[in-house]
């Protein structure tokens, strides 16, 4: 077998090996790489960031811990973003690990930014039915959520002396890694109650959602590590997706050079049957 | 990072699983199917929990017991009927029954997507293709996104052009198509470049794991941190 | 006709705000919340019928992994149900260090997969293939530093249009969103078709055979 037969049935575990070591020692360096901007996420950045001081946002986290690599660390900088401009926030989630995931990082910056429960942000919890849910927060935020994720009451909140409806909200930020998911909060809360709407979504789903954003209907996204790592950048604090972005960058590079390798072995290989086929 | 001996448990242990998972790359074995499997059932606990505490609690016991009227008791009681008729699916002999409770969810279903469906993916992309062409202009800076709307406008009409089967494409019409065809493949290009990004940022996201928080911890776990 | 009935008040709901109808809707809604609760109930009283079945009669080999899945199922419902219920220490140590490492690590085993495939499986075979592994590398490479440090020279000259992260930005923002458009739009009225249908009653097969 020739050099190049080999190389066309190599085994595929000294590929994973490969692509393995492409990821693993960049990391090593942990060196945070800031990424140029793009537009889409630019104004989801730009959007929030023009919100008076105190307002109040509602962030939806729509996603359980098998896209946590890509969609933590977006909601990790939103959340931050939010805590620098001073705006109270309400966690929902559509998806039942979503809530939790959001508890995990408040219960780490709560006490970081002396923030308080009930004043500065609220977590409501989990609730089934996507379309339907969002739906009846438009009516009232109680109907859904009579209570918070822990029992209490919202009466006893301070935060709903404020907001009684998905119409009160200044801004909707959904981390969705599929459905129910942002997708949802468009059709509802920017097309049926015009509630700005903007959020984080995984790079599988990223370029579908490029038509709700030149349409208006998406103030802005975030695509994958990428586009966490460029909201990292703006609000000029690296995070785990910045330090992300060597390792996706060689990786990227493997992956281009499997596929060259791949087309021109086929190609060279091809080509020599076809000769000896004429001989 | 400071980290216990008893908090170092934990990350160790995540690490030893991510790891299990992990060997499946070489091969199928044991360790990674009990991993697996370990998987499944945590996974359907913890919905099981967070459905109770969620919703049956506030939404149904706390509602119970805070209702006051005739209809507010009827807002709990019939769809918890409904919800019954839906377990009946197990019971091969009633399972008839919870085709009422499938009516009803598919009903809701249905209703909502119909019109949000029509209003934001129809109406309101076909004016967000065509609004620009209300202030086109390809002076002063405007020529960029000028061309941009036009072939916008023209990209999509050949893929919507390519996705009607109802109509040969043959002629000017399979022309047509065939720009459709280009487009669309494009389109699949940049989903195929952004699908790629995604699966490598879900394998960063692990080792990144396993260079911090499961290294702390086995360096608590053998007296070196 | 119960399925008529609800998506008829929900389509009438959407266009007539007036109380009489939105207190319908919203009792609907409700109700909706809750029988969808019951669907999740319905869900895993199937995995533990089949897992416990699969675990006494089941392939010999696989019965151990079964009770795994079930041991697992009840000793996670069981740590909910402790003092501190969803907050509990134990509940919350099967989140964080069992339930997350194991989620996460299997999605992350499809990097693997992808770049096999990539040596393996993505061949330009064709003028179309070819088109769309160009645009794959165009945003692959744009997507990182990796774009900014090969092109990076002709940003802000004459040559910036070869600046491929502009590049990138153009094919989302212009191409691919132009055929995201053309498909969102056609799966748009494939859904709404296939709803009407079911409104009518010539589509019935969500209920399962007579």
């Amino acid at each position: 077998m020739s050099f190049l037969e080999k190389l066309d049935r190599l085994d595929r575990r000294i590929i994973f090996l490969i692509i393995g070591v492409a990821v693993f020692v960049p990391l090593l360096f942990r060196v945070p790489i800031k990424v140029v901007q793009s537009p889409i996420v630019q104004d989801i950045y730009e959007g929030i960031q023009a919100l008076p001081e105190g307002s109040i946002i509602l962030l939806s986290f729509d996603y359980d811990p098998s896209t946590l690599a890509e969609l933590q660390p977006m909601s990790e900088a939103v959340i931050k973003h939010c805590i620098q401009k001073k705006h109270k926030m309400v966690f929902i989630g559509l998806w039942p690990q979503g809530p939790k995931l959001a508890q995990g990082i408040m219960d780490e910056m709560a006490p970081r930014y002396n923030l308080q429960y009930g004043v500065d942000y609220v977590n409501l919890g989990y609730k089934t039915g996507g379309l339907v849910v969002i739906s009846s927060l438009g009516s009232a935020i109680s109907d859904p959520f009579p209570t918070d994720m822990n029992g209490t009451p919202l009466r006893e909140l301070p935060i709903f002396n404020e907001v009684k409806t998905l119409r009160d909200f200044d801004y909707v930020v959904s981390m969705s890694a599929g459905d129910p998911g942002i997708k949802h909060w468009v059709m509802i809360a920017k097309d049926r109650f015009k509630v700005p709407v903007g959020g984080g979504v995984t790079a599988v789903s990223a370029p579908a959602f490029y038509a709700y954003y030149n349409s208006g209907q998406l103030e802005g996204l975030m695509g994958g590590l990428r586009g966490a790592a460029e909201y990292e950048t703006l609000i000029d604090t690296p995070g785990t997706a910045s330090y992300g972005m060597s390792a996706q960058n060689w990786a990227h590079l493997m992956i281009i050079l499997f596929i060259i390798i791949g087309n021109s072995t086929m190609l060279i290989l091809k080509r020599r049957k076809e000769k000896s086929r004429v001989r | 990072m400071t980290m216990t001996f008893a908090g170092a448990i934990g990350p160790f242990l995540a690490g030893v699983l991510t790891l299990a998972i992990f060997s499946f790359l070489y091969k199928d074995n044991p360790v990674y199917k009990f991993a697996e499997h370990l998987f499944v059932g945590t996974s359907a606990g913890y919905w099981f929990i967070y459905n109770v505490y969620n919703i049956f609690i506030p939404n149904v016991w706390v509602a119970l017991h805070e209702a006051e009227g005739f209809r507010d008791y009827l807002n709990v009681v019939l769809p918890v009927i409904l919800g019954v008729f839906m377990l009946m699916r197990l019971i091969p002999s009633v399972s008839w029954i919870s085709r009422w409770a499938m009516a009803f969810s598919v009903g809701m279903t249905v209703g909502f997507n119909t019109i949000t469906e029509l209003q934001t993916n129809v109406l309101q992309q076909i004016g967000a293709t065509l609004s620009p062409f209300a202030s086109l202009h390809f002076n002063n800076g405007g020529l960029g996104a000028s061309v941009n709307a036009i072939i916008i406008l023209l990209a999509v009409l050949a893929a919507l052009v390519y996705f009607f089967f109802s109509k040969e494409h043959t002629g000017g019409y399979g022309h047509i198509a065939k720009v459709g065809i280009w487009v669309l493949m494009i389109t699949f290009g940049a989903s195929f470049g952004y699908t790629v990004m995604a699966r490598i940022s879900l394998l960063i996201g692990r080792v990144q794991f396993l260079q911090t928080d499961w290294w702390v911890a086995i360096k608590h776990i053998i007296g070196l941190g | 006709m119960i399925t008529a009935f609800v998506a008829v008040i929900m389509i009438v709901a959407y266009f007539v705000p007036k109380p009489e109808v939105s207190v319908i809707r919203d009792d609907l809604q409700q109700w909706f919340l809750i029988v969808v609760t019951f669907t999740m109930v319905l869900g895993l009283l199937n995995l533990l019928f089949v897992s416990l079945h699969k675990a006494r009669k089941g392939r010999k080999e696989d019965r151990f992994y079964n009770w795994v899945t079930i041991v697992s199922l009840l000793g996670t419902m069981a740590a909910g149900f402790l003092k501190g219920g969803i907050n509990s220490p134990a509940f919350d140590f099967i989140f964080n260090y069992i339930y997350i490492p194991l989620s996460a690590t299997i999605f992350s085993l499809l990097a693997f997969y992808v770049a096999s495939a990539s040596f393996r499986a993505f061949r330009a075979k064709s003028v179309m293939a070819t088109i769309l592994l160009i645009t794959a590398f165009i945003v692959m490479m744009g997507r990182v530093p990796l774009g900014d440090w090969v092109t990076g020279w002709a940003q802000g000259t004459s040559l910036d249009f070869l600046y491929l992260p502009n590049i990138t930005n153009w094919i989302m923002e212009v191409m691919n969103m132009a055929g995201q458009r053309a498909v969102l739009m056609g799966a748009a009225l494939g859904l709404i078709a296939t709803g009407i249908k079911i409104i009518l009653g010539i589509e019935r097969s969500y209920l399962g055979g007579e």
